[in-house]
């Protein structure tokens, strides 16, 4: 039951994706349309940042990727759960020790019911 | 302006500054016969020192303070502590060698000489807490000096 | 070659490191540093000499400070300090020695515009000494003692670049907290000595076998929430997002890769599984006697680990600064060791426990050396490019090629991509985790997955078009570079064998942890005959 795995498999594994990706990639090319092998069609698409666009206020990030909006889906799917995860992290003494009395009165609590 | 705190005080402190390091040092070489020992005993010292510091002024401190000094005693009264606890490596690490049958130290309990290497760790011990914690209050005492 | 004759000097090499220094550092800059890499050398060579022996000879050592045997005359307890180490904490000495190794070679470049470095290097000898005394430790106010050198040290050097204030209000916060959670711990060796009037951890795991009181289930309670502060599981980790990119580079890799594991982790595993012994309480309950339901306990274990994956990866999702998100992802990855603690305490006897654990141990391991390569990487960014603003850093690839060819490792290997060491580990705690609860093998890999996404953002910036920001970046100089290239050459070579690592060392350490025929009390009791 444990232990099938051997680094080696996945190397294989991995390999024969990159030879299924590029082959996809030869497919797309072939049967798809409208794609240019020059000027605009050949930049990287990055959750649709253009890095040659200037967004007004933002002139001293021109011209390169920052990071920044590459898990921009993520972040928004999931924009409520992260609100409260920041609004947790307040950075106060305070709340640093009461979370951790939390703690500690929750584990003392279930090992004293359970344990 | 000069930042000590006066002639009263400081005669007071000629006055108490041997007294108080010389009771420290009973403190220290006493340790493994009465209550407490080298971190006692140390801390009592630099309790001169600091009155020295309090009553004489960061100016003087400066002068009879130096740093490298009191760095390299602290260090030496570490090493001393590990080369005592290192001496009965041949049984075990902290092995009181001097005490079972070493030649100095193993007199009868209750006595100066005894106790194997607790007097030489004590002494050990007292001159780091001095020298660390009159350097710590010196640098705390360096430390931001805001001019009034 | 003896166990016992060497084991002291893991001990005495780095405290005369640490004292002599201020004396040696009156020789000068080069006299310092070369001193420092010196006695950690040594250490290592000390640590893989030990480490060496107890896994040869699979026996546990134990050592008594100050007399041959740790019982006192005409008495049958033992009255004096010993240190114990079986092959879970010989592997930790062994991973502490080389990270700090590597972190102490790589202080040479990484502080040379920083002054005071006497004091640097004696406290990362203590921090260095106290994770060490951890590790090897059988007693239990020893322990204290050696977990305290440990986060004063930790305190201190967070602390160290005192000219901005990021550094001392981490410290300072890191501080006030710490010292609360340490007294707690203090506070349930205190209970447990005054309850069973002993401190070393065999004869105590006797105690309580003898006599489980409400006083003992306390003690645990204040053990577990205590170390799970020092390991930085959610939702204590606060400090540990404030601490770890306050602190110089080369004390996050320590802090990040060694202090949370060795002061949490392998300190919550030691008191869990030897002083509180699972196989006895399993025992007691069969015979309907008054037991510690350990199952329980590692359900607790579990449910905050689980906090920890979630929260600990996401919150690495949303960061700009590049140390605060290696922070984060130090906090996930604590959670999946504690998942496999706890499953393999909640699982206690089944080989899906085992696995667990030895997968727990392995990420141990493997975590220390990645992040501390991938902490030792941002050092190197900082150190060239003066920001660690993801913002900022595109395109770094062009400019530092060596550096981003590191970090690419040392994120692939934390995400877990196969041929490097950390898909290994991970893929035990997965598979042992869905074996024991699918819910719990869901929420780890949810975890990975915030994991991946979070270093997906950091390559991207690094292999974005290059900004003028690091126009004038290189690769750092040599003493920088090695340390780091050493940890990618041990990343992959551990990673080429997982199975032989996994199955000659982390499994014999798991079972040696999980004691089934009470080896660690053993160990300490068979020493009786001599008294």
């Amino acid at each position: 039951m444990f232990g099938y795995w051997d680094a080696l498999y996945f190397v294989f594994i991995f390999i024969i994706g990159l030879i299924l990706a590029w082959l996809l990639n030869e497919w797309a090319k072939n049967s798809g349309m409208g794609t240019r092998e020059t000027g605009d069609g050949t930049k990287i698409f990055i959750s649709g940042e253009d890095p040659d666009r200037v967004v007004p206020g933002f002139e001293h990030l021109e011209g390169h990727f920052t990071g920044r909006n590459v898990m921009w889906g993520l972040t928004y799917a999931l924009k409520r759960f992260f609100t409260v995860l920041r609004a947790d992290h307040t950075g106060l003494l305070t709340d640093y020790v009461s979370y951790l009395l939390i703690t500690t009165a929750f584990v003392l609590g279930a090992i004293l019911i359970w344990g | 302006m000069s930042d000590d705190m006066g002639v009263i005080v400081r005669t007071m402190a000629r006055a108490t500054i041997p007294l108080i390091g010389i009771f420290g040092a009973y403190v220290v070489s006493h340790g493994h016969l009465t209550p407490g020992g080298g971190f006692q005993g140390g801390a009592t010292i630099a309790g001169a020192g600091i009155l020295f510091l309090l009553a004489f002024g960061l100016s003087e401190m400066k002068r009879r303070y130096d740093k490298h000094l009191y760095s390299a005693l602290e260090g030496i009264g570490g090493l001393v502590f590990l080369g005592a606890a290192m001496l009965g490596i041949g049984t075990a690490f902290f092995y009181n060698t001097l005490w079972h049958d070493g030649p100095v130290f193993n007199g009868e309990p209750g006595t100066l000489l005894s106790a194997g290497y607790l007097p030489i760790m004590n002494l050990a011990v007292g001159l780091k807490v001095f020298t660390g914690l009159v350097s710590a209050m010196a640098a705390i005492a360096l430390y931001r000096r805001w001019k009034s | 070659m003896n166990g016992e004759a060497i084991l002291p000097y893991i001990i005495i090499i780095p405290l005369f490191g640490a004292f002599s220094m201020p004396i040696v550092s009156l020789a000068g800059r080069k006299a310092r540093e070369a001193w420092a890499v010196l006695i950690s050398a040594l250490t290592l060579v000390v640590a893989s000499a030990l480490f060496y022996h107890v896994w040869d000879t699979k026996e546990i050592i134990v050592y008594t400070l100050g007399a041959k045997t740790p019982f006192g005359q005409g008495v049958d307890f033992p009255i004096r300090i010993v240190w114990e180490v079986d092959l879970l904490g010989a592997i930790m000495v062994l991973t502490v020695a080389f990270v700090s190794f590597m972190a102490i070679l790589y202080s040479i470049g990484y502080m040379k515009h920083d002054t005071g470095l006497e004091k640097y290097y004696t406290l990362i000898l203590i921090l260095e000494l106290g994770m060490l005394g951890i590790a090897i430790t059988g007693d239990l106010f020893n322990f204290y003692v050696f977990l305290e050198i440990m986060s004063i040290a930790s305190y201190a050097l967070v602390a160290f670049r005192n000219d901005t204030w990021e550094g001392i209000e981490a410290g300072i916060k890191y501080m006030f907290v710490g010292s609360i959670a340490s007294s707690f711990v203090l506070l349930g060796i205190a209970l447990l000595y005054g309850q069973y009037g002993t401190l070393t951890m065999g004869y105590m795991a006797i105690k309580i076998l003898e006599n489980p009181t409400v006083t003992a289930k306390v003690a645990l309670a204040l053990f577990i929430a205590g170390l799970l502060f020092k390991s930085g599981a959610s939702p204590v980790h606060m400090w540990l997002a404030d601490a770890h990119p306050a602190a110089p580079s080369s004390i996050s890799a320590m802090l990040s890769g060694l202090v949370i594991k060795i002061g949490g982790i392998y300190a919550m595993a030691r008191i869990l599984f030897s002083i509180y012994s699972p196989l006895a309480n399993k025992i007691l309950e069969a015979y309907n006697q008054p037991y510690i339901n350990m199952g329980a306990i590692g359900w607790v274990i579990i449910i905050f680990a689980c906090l920890t994956l979630i929260i600990g990866n996401a919150m690495a999702v949303i960061q700009t600064d590049m140390k605060r998100l290696l922070a984060y992802s130090s906090v996930g990855q604590i959670g999946y060791i504690l998942l496999g603690l706890g499953i393999g305490l909640a699982a206690y006897g089944t080989q899906t426990g085992e696995v667990a654990l030895a997968g727990a141990i392995y990420h141990t391991v493997n975590h220390a050396l990645m992040k501390a390569l991938l902490f030792l990487v941002a050092g190197a960014v900082i150190h060239e490019v003066g920001t660690r603003n993801l913002n900022e850093l595109s395109g770094l690839a062009k400019t530092m090629p060596k550096t981003t060819f590191a970090f690419l490792i040392g994120a692939a290997a934390i995400v877990g991509t196969p041929p490097l060491n950390g898909f290994a580990s991970k893929w035990l705690i997965y598979e042992s985790s869905a074996v024991f609860n699918p819910v719990l093998g869901a929420i780890a890999i949810i975890g990975t997955a915030f994991c991946t996404a979070a270093y997906v953002r950091v390559l991207y910036t690094f292999f974005g078009r290059p900004s003028e920001r690091i126009a004038n970046a290189e690769d750092p100089e040599t003493s920088m570079m090695l340390p780091m290239l050493l940890l990618v050459l041990a990343i992959v070579v551990m990673g080429l064998f997982p199975w032989q690592i996994s199955d000659k060392v982390m499994i014999p350490a798991a079972r040696m942890l999980e004691q089934f025929k009470f080896e660690y009390i053993q160990a300490l009791i068979s020493l009786a005959g001599g008294a």
